[in-house]
């Protein structure tokens, strides 16, 4: 049968709405990359951005734009793609519609270590690199991302460890998730206990999300982690098709199931170890946007692994916008915008949900 | 053709196998059906066929190829499974259907791919509801999709663990004769497991008789005589000779 016999056929499901979506979200993400580069709390106008971005003008400005928003925007650019594309992975692997990038415990497990590295060793990572005169921040700006990124991966190898004794099923990698992650918080709250007040003032805002403490060399990193990652899930999208489905059934059709779970958790988990350890929390993008495009395009990852790459950089390049607009001169903490813009998403999901979307 | 020989299967090493030393081939397009009563280890045994469950001794072959010293993906092409539940995910049947072409493709489905998906879908008479949720569709249509799938693959045997069991008497005869006419047309080997003996008589072609982990019995029509039906479930079964045959069930024995 040839391709055109088969268009005749009507038999495949129209990719019409997945293309419609696909191309919004790539117009509508420039539009904010750019507008992003034009608002900030320096109140220089478009027209002074823009001759900025290309160099043109006072320096200041130039340092502005080129120096501060211009990392600021790829990293919420990369960090929305990774956190969404790692929900994605997590409730598929898991079968689970309310899994997150943080399910194997990723952000406690950062928080903690961040803490340990701020309270306990006066990790000193105060800047969060919105200070004009001193962007490039004096303090070993990985000391403490470093350490809150060792404990987030060995926290997941432990739980990936555990719950390779029950083949990574479903219920017992929630359940651990849960199980370590509060562990990981309760320790956090003994070292809070006994923080001096500047210690613990500079841990609590660690874990408040912030794209401000981006940098070009920390956006490399994220994207090379991205790109990796969502290479792999890309390749193996009809394998997440079928695990979304049944285990059994994948395992007779020639999936390792155990190994690919394996994977995926762990690549899904090595992305938010990497962006929670850079920027902090930033909640509900892995949750929201993903099922967003499953509700509106279906549930096959050939579509909803792009259009959940491009609807997580669209978003948090949204939530920064609103962030830096609502803030007047300050930006609010972009985790704090995406879980208010999360949570009435969140009650729409679990009280509208009906419907016969494929 | 598939032939099972000395397979003996278990969950834990120290325990007893649940399966232990069963034999049995079907031919062509045969459909062999396992009966036996509950915790017989009917299920197990399909598993270890397909090849989910490791065996601890034993062998089988598909066409003379020994299918456990195969890869995974290799052993898919040949041999496809219709499990007894519908655990679907929210999908489009053929989103679903082509699920049965994993086994045949490295990274995305080919133009040969997705001719196989529609030739399953219009084998099951589902190629209008290509577009529409698997999880909107009735009982009987969701067994369809998934024999669908199975076909799609293109595998010469097919494994089907209880496929009447949530159906109505009418739709499960409607689906039998469905499978019939497949394995038939097809030349498809199907092996079943199954608790309703009339039906297994009107459309098997090979039985097994499974009790406590063995085979007890096994051949054609002329083993189901009333001794051994009714030793196989521990209740009496009478045997009644009208038209057409058929079995009724009476209590303890």
């Amino acid at each position: 049968m040839s391709i055109d016999a088969l268009k005749r056929d009507n038999a495949k499901p129209s990719r019409k709405k997945a293309v419609i979506l696909m191309a919004t979200l790539a117009v509508g993400l420039l539009l904010l990359f750019f507008l992003g580069l034009m608002v900030g709390s320096s109140n220089m106008g478009l027209g002074r951005s823009f001759m900025a971005l290309f160099g043109q003008g006072d320096s200041t400005d130039i340092r502005i734009v080129q120096q501060i928003r211009l990392p600021r925007l790829l990293a919420a650019l990369v960090a929305g793609m990774g956190l969404s594309i790692s929900g994605l992975i997590m409730q598929s692997t898991l079968r689970n519609p309310m899994a997150s990038p943080a399910t194997l415990g990723v952000s406690n497990a950062a928080v903690f270590g961040a803490n340990l590295s701020i309270i306990g060793f006066a990790g000193g990572f105060l800047s969060t690199g919105n200070n004009v005169s001193n962007y490039a921040t004096s303090a070993n700006p990985f000391a403490t991302s470093s350490v809150a990124f060792v404990f987030a991966f060995a926290s997941v190898l432990l739980i990936l460890g555990i719950c390779r004794l029950r083949s990574f099923s479903s219920e017992s990698v929630v359940l651990a998730g849960i199980a370590i992650g509060s562990i990981w918080t309760a320790a956090t709250t003994l070292l809070q206990y006994f923080a001096t007040d500047v210690g613990l003032s500079a841990a609590v805002i660690w874990t408040f999300g912030d794209l401000g403490r981006a940098s070009f060399q920390t956006d490399l990193i994220m994207a090379i982690v991205v790109i990796i990652c969502s290479l792999f899930f890309i390749l193996l999208r009809y394998r997440y098709n079928a695990l979304a489905h049944d285990a059994e059934v994948s395992s007779t059709l020639g999936i390792n199931v155990t190994l690919f779970r394996f994977l995926s958790l762990l690549l899904s988990s090595l992305i938010t170890a990497v962006v929670i350890s850079y920027l902090g929390i930033i909640g509900f993008v892995g949750i929201i946007c993903p099922h967003a495009v499953k509700r509106i395009i279906g549930n096959n990852h050939s579509l909803t692994i792009p259009a959940s790459l491009l609807s997580g950089a669209a978003l948090l390049l949204f939530a920064d916008l609103i962030a830096k607009l609502i803030g007047n001169g300050l930006s609010l903490p972009i985790g704090a915008i995406t879980a208010i813009l999360g949570g009435p998403f969140f009650l729409y999901l679990i009280f509208a949900r009906k419907g016969d979307k494929a | 053709m598939i032939k099972i020989l000395d397979l003996s299967l278990g969950y834990n090493k120290k325990k007893a196998p649940v399966v232990s030393k069963c034999s049995f081939s079907l031919k062509g397009s045969q459909i062999g059906i396992i009966l036996g009563p509950n915790g017989a280890g009917k299920t197990t045994l399909l598993k270890g066929v397909l090849g989910l469950m490791k065996p601890i001794s034993g062998k089988i072959e598909i066409e003379g190829k020994d299918i456990l010293e195969m890869k995974a993906n290799d052993r898919a092409k040949l041999i496809s499974y219709v499990p007894q539940s519908f655990d679907f995910a929210p999908s489009s049947v053929y989103d679903y259907v082509m699920l049965g072409r994993i086994p045949h493709f490295a990274i995305g489905p080919k133009e040969k791919d997705h001719a196989c998906v529609i030739e399953a879908l219009e084998k099951m008479g589902i190629k209008e509801f290509a577009s529409r949720n698997v999880l909107s569709l009735s009982g009987g249509e969701k067994q369809k999709v998934m024999i669908a799938r199975a076909l799609s693959t293109n595998s010469q045997v097919i494994v089907f663990d209880e496929p009447s069991a949530n159906l109505d008497m009418g739709a499960s005869h409607l689906l039998l004769d469905l499978i019939k006419n497949l394995s038939e047309s097809e030349g498809k080997t199907v092996l079943i497991s199954m608790h309703d003996i009339n039906m297994a008589y009107d459309y098997g072609d090979y039985f097994a008789f499974m009790k406590n982990g063995k085979i007890h019995k096994q051949g054609g029509k002329e083993i189901f005589d009333e001794e051994s039906l009714s030793s196989l479930y521990g209740i009496k079964v009478a045997k009644m000779n009208g038209e057409k045959t058929y079995f009724v069930y009476g209590g303890k024995q």
